[in-house]
């Protein structure tokens, strides 16, 4: 009798299987059939023999990675960095869709949004060139205009590691907050104005309204954005790390993330091995902590996990 | 209703309007800036002259540009991937989500698929392996490495099938009982009311096209395939791989700020056009996607 049933479903539901049945197939190819591809790792890879027929070589290239002083700074790298990335963003974010929530006018309200979210429509590349101009030694902004105007001695900017992360950070916050403001924005036309009457009739002030009420509201959107980014915390923007700083090797104490380590080893040094232990390296960790993240919201409040 | 205004409150209207407008001209000033540049003479520009407003105005650059074979040919490929790229990317995007948004009730092995689909956006090779899928296809130095590589966004899959889940049951219901099929439902129905997720799906989509350089950079062995922000990405390479200070003097020298101000701001047009029309719809579209799957 089951049987039967099943039978009449799969006839309903085949426009659905078809419908799904390219899209599936593509992600067969494109994206399962290169995860095969991690064995690279786990080979002493010779060109001759081909990826099969080259020798395993077990756990030797992690065990090369990772007693190289590289692994350990991309992970700090790419671990502080995302966690500044996620804080600075969230905080300017938010304050920024408070403060554009205050103004009244809607066309000036249209117009503050489009202009915020216009660096999120700016390639990496042009990015890495209005960094350029504010920060080149040569004819630098900052250099030329902003620290001579203060008698300050210019920087070699694209020398000094010390000063980058504040460097990606802003630059990061400046193309990336515009996107977040927007659903931040969003989600306080929600919030019911009578709130915020009956707060003002008790005489809250300003700070109060935000902490009491503004806030709470926004914690169900922090949360998925929150998840959103905890999950990519073991990636980054290749773009962002490897243009910007124009990838000058003086920085790479303070701008090599494993993205970039993987490129760089893979084109710059042909080192196919080092390249995909440091993928593999990235991909199973990355996994984990999306499962693991995942998990502990599902614990704490199912409505809210993100699968 | 006549809100009166105190002292405290004045004080605090102004602070807000300063910091905006301020946040405002920080979003705006840095590609005034690149406009500047690229519409000044080029003494003036050497002599960090310019700031927000062409000295020495003159369109010399972008005559120049008009006859710049190289970056044309850039721009005609990023064109047509763009296009390509949307068209195939809204294709995947569209026949995955909607039986995806299905009830389990009405597409019993939905769970297993969106599993299936979700281990594919977490988990990956990495680049190497998929580098190899692409070249033992023979796609490389191809307009097909540029558009297949991400032919399934899954991020906008499931941004879809939350917004076909907002759709009201009784819609897809009533049509059923009128003998329309899936697809009739899909196209008459749940497309129509869909609109502003489609809009931010697709800015996503063009805006990802345009203004990747990565898989120019690893797909492309001829300079002649490069997409526009390859093209562009390549004229700034090197620059700091040279430490001599001699040598950096005479490369900023032949660096021509202004020419490549004028190719930044040509590059970045065909955005600024197509934003507007797809910006009324873009936040409520968002807003749906960052609702959990």
């Amino acid at each position: 009798m089951k049987k039967k049933t099943d039978a009449k479903h799969f006839r309903e539901h085949l426009p659905l299987y078809l419908m799904l049945l390219p899209g599936l197939a593509y992600l067969l190819i494109n994206n399962y059939i290169p995860m095969a591809g991690i064995i690279i790792a786990f080979k002493k890879l010779n060109f001759a023999k081909g990826i099969l027929g080259s020798p395993w070589a077990g756990f030797e290239n992690f065990k090369f990675l990772f007693n190289s002083p590289d692994a350990w700074i991309i992970t700090r790298n790419t671990l502080l960095y995302n966690v500044a990335f996620i804080i600075v963003n969230m905080v300017v974010g938010i304050a920024i869709a408070i403060l554009i929530c205050e103004v009244r006018s809607t066309k000036l309200k249209k117009l503050y949004q489009s202009a915020i979210l216009l660096p999120f429509l700016m390639s990496m590349v042009i990015l890495s060139y209005i960094v350029y101009a504010l920060l080149s030694s040569e004819n630098g902004l900052v250099n030329n205009s902003l620290l001579a105007a203060l008698g300050i001695e210019g920087i070699q900017w694209y020398q000094e590691p010390k000063y980058w992360p504040f460097i990606l950070i802003i630059a990061n916050c400046w193309k990336g907050v515009g996107y977040g403001c927007l659903i931040y924005i969003a989600s306080l036309i929600g919030i019911d104005p009578s709130f915020y009457e009956a707060a003002r009739l008790d005489g809250a002030s300003k700070w109060q309204e935000i902490t009491k009420i503004t806030l709470p509201s926004l914690t169900p959107t922090i949360i998925t954005l929150l998840l959103l980014s905890i999950g990519r915390i073991f990636y980054s923007d290749f773009g962002l790390f490897y243009q910007v700083p124009m990838n000058s090797g003086v920085l790479f104490p303070t701008t090599n993330v494993i993205d970039t380590y993987v490129y760089r080893a893979l084109i710059e040094q042909g080192n196919i091995s080092m390249s995909s232990a440091a993928g593999v390296y990235q991909s199973l960790v990355g996994f984990v902590i999306v499962i693991a993240s995942n998990w502990i919201v599902r614990r704490v409040d199912k409505e809210r996990a993100l699968f | 209703m006549v809100k009166k205004l105190n002292g405290k409150r004045v004080v605090s209207m102004v602070i807000v309007w300063a910091v905006v407008v301020i946040l405002t001209l920080s979003c705006l000033l840095p590609l005034i800036n690149m406009l500047a540049i690229s519409l000044s003479g080029s003494d003036a520009v050497a002599a960090n002259e310019v700031g927000f407003i062409p000295k020495d105005f003159t369109l010399v650059t972008y005559k120049k540009l008009l006859e710049d074979a190289q970056f044309w040919k850039s721009f005609l490929i990023s064109v047509e991937r763009v296009i390509l790229g949307l068209l195939i990317n809204m294709f995947f995007t569209v026949s995955m989500a909607y039986p995806l948004s299905k009830s389990r009730k009405r597409f019993p092995a939905r769970e297993v698929y969106i599993k299936f689909v979700i281990f594919a956006m977490l988990f990956s090779g990495g680049i190497i392996p998929l580098f190899m899928v692409v070249s033992n296809l023979h796609l490389t130095n191809t307009i097909w490495a540029l558009v297949l590589p991400g032919a399934v966004p899954v991020f906008n899959v499931i941004l879809l099938i939350n917004f076909f889940k907002g759709v009201p049951e009784s819609l897809d219901e009533a049509a059923r009982i009128d003998g329309a099929s899936p697809i009739e439902i899909l196209v008459k129905i749940y497309l129509p009311v869909s609109l502003p997720a489609l809009a931010t799906v697709a800015l996503f989509s063009i805006v990802n096209h345009w203004n990747d350089y990565f898989s120019g950079l690893i797909y492309m062995s001829k300079s002649a395939m490069y997409p526009l922000q390859t093209y562009i990405q390549q004229l700034t390479v090197d620059i700091t791989q040279v430490t001599d200070a001699e040598q950096l003097k005479q490369m900023a020298s032949m660096n021509n700020r202004t020419f490549n101000a004028t190719k930044i701001v040509v590059s970045t047009i065909p955005l600024l056009i197509i934003y507007p029309f797809l910006q009324k719809y873009f936040v409520s579209g968002m807003v749906i996607g960052a609702v959990k799957e």
